[in-house]
């Protein structure tokens, strides 16, 4: 079973960082023609490299899921990485590893066991609240003395666990470590003949550890873990064999490759359930495990096909620098899907799986190939409603154009309900066939008002666009035009009057229907204002009259205009008279004079009279 | 599911019946099937149906068709033959469903005995209580005995019985509620329609826009084996349209099972709520009208979907979803499908497998920007242009 956490304990020192591992191939060339003496890498680079491989096809496959850990074991004990998706991946990784200092000192292993068991026992960001089993495995890479040193690691370790759950469940802090897989890894020096460790493998049941160790040349540890994560992780290779590319110096010619991939073995088990005898497992050289072999089909896969698929899990690419990986991976990013092809017994071959790459990251389907109980199904059309022919296609195809979906984002509240709520705006009083609807047959007249009248709320602008649409029409009905109703059978017998009355019946209808908001309620009142106003027209004089007004302005109005001064009514002269007037006494200062006098004849030379009064009495 | 029906050809199948003396348990038989033949070709019409009988032999009288008619046919040509070997029966059943349909569909087998459970050694009660006989396929174990509650057999075949569908994990016995007759065979037939073969009825809605449909074969309550919480989720009846994606952004997602939609509208009325011109739809010519004249909601689903390639996404219960879509069986026929998708369990970090569609959506209107794939989740990330 898959552990969500793992902590790789890797032994920094002396001996594994000083030792020579494996010897890296050179080609030297020396003007002397001596051969220069071979580099090693030593076993501290192997085992890094080793684990960085490990973690990086976890990584792939299993990105939120499983998380693992570094502790170096040295003088300063480094923790590299932490239980939260950030920092799982390779670069962060290899950027904290950058920060190891030279080793001085012998394996301290040892003493970075309660560090590790500390770590275990916190709980990964998908851990967090609830009770789970705190299933793990930490896994011990060093190069040990001998067995008796790897006996030793092993008690303190099964001590300091069950220490360890005794101060979690007295303290109440942290996860109790339920199961714990411990690994001893044993890395040695191609040059040792034998390993000073033997490998053994054995259970504690009481203690709930499973302990196994494994003595690997350093020059063999990459291949060794590969085969450890297929079995730790439940994983299978599969070899995509076949697959055409071209050579860069020859581009008219193509040649096949072969690109191997990881992936859990869930995909392959799908399959076994259904006909997977012919199947064909090899071994890969130098390696300890089995690879499946699948063809590649040449793709034509349309992307308007939905497969019906069991299964989809991630995969890694095995040899991720290859230019036949990278070459497939590009492939795949690029958006096209891959069919894989499986041989079956009889000599026939049956599409099995799809790589196809998601949001990034490349995914194996795996397809359904068994008999299915819908075998040869009758056509829809040859059930119920699959004779009409007049069915409002194009307008549906609209509607789930505007209502298409996208991901939520955490702004949205209730995302569900708002697209609900949108697309029974759209489907309100809806016809899906033309043959019965008006407004379906005078689409073309009607231009964006359905459009606009599905929206929440309308602006000023379209509500005058909703009001023109009416007046468009009425003006059609005014000037007597035919509307473009031959679709509708049950319209071939009625008169044209009936026609513009069916079209506004309808539109009363879709209107009412769709009254959501104040500017829904007045393309509403603007309908039915039209319409009551042609309903007496058309029963005073019985025929439609020509109306010598253009049909763009608005309908007259009932009552003349009537200005009145008082209860008098006054002339057109004069009331405008009286505005200017108005209007020409707010720009100045009115004279002091006129203001004295009032209303009539202002007098001048008032005091002259009194002036000639007392002279004349003097 | 496919059905395979077995039905004892043995000799003890003659025996007459004590309370309805007309007839023999064989006859009896042949009267339940017919009866359950008719009850598929109105109901399940897809269903797949095989007909097979054994003795001391197990032979296949029709292969897995529909032409109900035709079994109904061949079963009149069944004759009795010698004893009845059911651990021959049953083992080579189980290889015939096998080489059929392989593991994926679980089939459904209705064993039609008398009860009889063979002699000594060779009797399945010995062989139970020595643990030689287990099931190697996974189907669903229907027995029916035509058994009469006055026989000496009667307690020890029903427990038998009993115990093998325990040891098959799915299925049910089904015998005659009270004594053997024509009456009580029916109604037991009749049970088992009910119980296994009652079509799904609901309805698709989309907006103010719906209609009853049938889904086929019926969705089974889907069962999550994770391994802290063993739930069964069923599906509600309603398939509630939320929203349209292209079938390119969509990506084949893996999906629980598949079923076919078939429009049933009701007879007579239009059901399109928001037609205009209902009044219009003259009801004295309900009777006659065809049903391929009255407007469905699906056919006009199918063909935009097609038209545009693009699916229906559709909330099926709580939190369960599905995909509809348009499917060409060949080149010519083509149907509207449904497909589950896998109940999301957030809690079940053992579920690795990749359930993209987060599900809650909202919707963007085509003027937004084109959708392309994020490195997120598997899904989508709106480009704002």
């Amino acid at each position: 079973m898959s552990k969500a956490k793992t902590i790789f304990l890797l032994d920094h020192s002396t001996k594994t960082a000083l030792n020579p591992g494996s010897l890296v191939d050179l080609e030297t060339r020396s003007r002397t023609g001596i051969p220069t003496e071979n580099v090693a890498k030593p076993v501290w680079t192997c085992m890094l490299e080793a684990c960085l491989e490990y973690s990086r096809i976890v990584w792939d496959i299993y990105p939120n899921h499983c998380f693992i850990r570094y502790i170096i074991c040295d003088d300063d004990a480094l923790e590299i990485g932490l239980w939260d998706t950030a920092s799982q991946n390779v670069n962060h990784f290899m950027n904290l590893l950058s920060s190891v200092r030279s080793a001085s000192s012998d394996s301290m292993i040892g003493r970075c066991i309660p560090a590790a068991l500390d770590s275990l026992s916190e709980p990964t960001e998908n851990e967090k609240g609830g009770k789970i089993k705190n299933e793990c495995r930490l896994i011990c890479i060093g190069s040990f003395n001998d067995d008796k040193h790897v006996r030793n690691l092993e008690v303190m370790c099964q001590e300091l666990l069950n220490q360890k759950n005794r101060d979690i469940i007295t303290s109440g802090k942290g996860l109790a470590i339920t199961c714990l897989s411990i690994i001893f890894l044993n890395v040695y020096p191609d040059h040792f003949q034998v390993s000073k460790v033997s490998e053994m493998l054995c259970v504690d049941q009481s203690l709930q550890t499973y302990t196994d160790v494994y003595s690997v040349r350093a020059g063999n540890l990459s291949n060794f873990m590969t085969a450890l994560v297929l079995k730790h992780y439940n994983l299978t290779s599969t070899t995509v064999t076949g697959i055409p590319m071209k050579e860069e110096q020859n581009a008219s010619s193509s040649a096949n490759y072969d690109v191997e991939i990881f992936h859990p073995s869930a995909a392959m088990e799908e399959l076994i359930r259904g006909d997977v005898a012919g199947l064909v497992y090899a071994v890969k050289e130098g390696c300890e495990y089995r690879t499946a072999t699948l063809k590649w089909n040449t793709p034509r896969v349309s992307i308007n096909d939905l497969w019906y698929c069991s299964s989809a899990y991630r995969i890694a690419a095995v040899d991720v620098n290859s230019r036949p990986s990278s070459c497939l991976t590009n492939f795949l990013l690029g958006g096209r899907s891959v069919m894989l092809e499986m041989p079956k017994p009889g000599g026939s071959k049956m599409l099995s799986h799809m790589l196809s790459s998601h949001g990034g990251e490349i995914f194996i389907h795996t397809l359904v190939t068994t008999r299915s109980i819908l075998e040869d199904p009758p056509s829809i059309s040859e059930g119920a409603g699959g004779k009409v022919s007049d069915y409002r296609i194009d307008a549906f195809a609209e509607i789930m154009k505007s209502c298409r979906l996208a991901p939520f984002s955490s702004v949205e509240k209730e995302p569900l309900s708002k697209a609900y709520n949108k697309i029974e705006r759209y489907t309100t009083f809806w016809p899906i066939t033309s043959s019965k609807s008006y407004m379906a047959a005078c689409q073309n007249i009607m231009g964006i008002f359905p459009n606009v009248i599905v929206k929440e709320n309308l602006s000023e602008e379209e509500v005058n666009q909703c009001k023109q649409v009416i007046y468009n029409f009425m003006g059609m009905e005014n000037r007597g035009d035919p509307l473009p109703v031959s679709n509708i059978t049950s319209a071939r017998s009625k008169k044209r009057e009936e026609h513009y009355k069916n079209l506004f019946t309808e539109l009363e209808q879709y209107l009412r229907a769709h009254c959501r908001s104040k500017q829904h309620h007045r393309v509403l009142d603007c309908l039915l204002e039209c319409r009551s106003l042609a309903g007496e027209k058309i029963d005073e004089k019985g025929v439609i009259r020509a109306n010598t007004d253009s049909p763009a302005s608005p309908p007259l109005a009932k009552k003349a205009f009537a200005v009145t001064q008082g209860d008098k009514p006054i002339s057109l002269y004069d009331y405008w008279l009286k505005n200017v007037i108005e209007e020409q006494s707010n720009r100045r200062v009115e004279l002091v004079g006129r203001i004295k006098a009032g209303e009539g004849i202002a007098k001048l030379y008032q005091n002259l009279e009194s002036e000639r009064n007392l002279v004349s009495q003097l | 599911m496919p059905t395979l029906a077995v039905l004892d050809a043995s000799l003890s199948m003659l025996v007459t019946a004590s309370k309805e003396p007309g007839e023999t348990k064989l006859s009896l038989a042949l009267q339940g099937l017919k009866k359950f033949l008719t009850h598929i070709s109105q109901c399940n019409k897809l269903e797949l149906l095989s007909l097979a009988a054994f003795s001391s032999s197990f032979d296949v009288v029709f292969p897995f068709s529909r032409d109900y008619d035709g079994i109904k046919r061949h079963l009149e040509t069944i004759e009795p033959c010698d004893v009845s070997c059911i651990s021959v029966a049953l083992s080579r059943l189980q290889s015939y469903i096998y080489h059929e349909w392989g593991h994926a569909e679980n089939c459904q087998v209705i064993f039609i005995t008398d009860g009889s459970l063979g002699f000594g050694r060779n009797s399945m009660v010995a062989k139970l209580a020595s643990n030689q006989f287990s099931f190697n396929e996974s189907f669903c174990f229907i027995p029916v005995l035509l058994i009469d509650p006055s026989e000496v057999t009667y307690a020890t075949s029903i427990r038998t019985y009993n115990r093998m569908v325990e040891l098959a994990g799915q299925g049910a016995v089904f015998s005659p509620n009270g004594d053997l007759t024509i009456d009580t065979v029916m109604s037991m037939f009749h049970r088992i329609c009910e119980v296994y073969y009652a079509p799904f009825t609901g309805t698709i809605t989309c907006g103010c826009l719906s209609e009853t449909i049938s889904l086929c074969p019926p969705p089974q309550p889907a069962v999550l084996s994770s391994d802290t919480v063993g739930r069964s989720l069923q599906m509600s009846s309603n398939l509630k349209v939320i929203g349209f994606v292209q079938l390119a952004d969509l990506g084949n997602p893996p999906l629980l099972s598949r079923h076919l939609i078939v429009p049933r509208p009701e007879s007579g009325l239009s059901v399109v709520p928001g037609d205009a011109l209902k009044s219009e739809a003259s009801t004295d010519e309900d009777l006659s009208i065809d049903e391929g004249k009255i407007p469905s909601f699906c056919v006009l689903l199918h063909a935009s979907l097609k038209v545009k390639n693009m699916a229906a996404f559709c909330q099926v219960a709580d939190d369960r979803f599905g995909v509809i879509f348009s499917r060409a069986d060949n080149k010519k026929k083509s149907n509207l499908m449904l497909g589950l998708l896998e109940p999301d369990v957030p809690d079940d970090v053992q579920m690795i497998m990749y359930h993209q569609f987060n599900f809650f959506f909202y919707q963007v209107t085509n003027n937004i920007g084109c959708l392309s794939p994020s490195r997120n989740t598997y899904g989508f990330q709106l480009l704002k242009t």
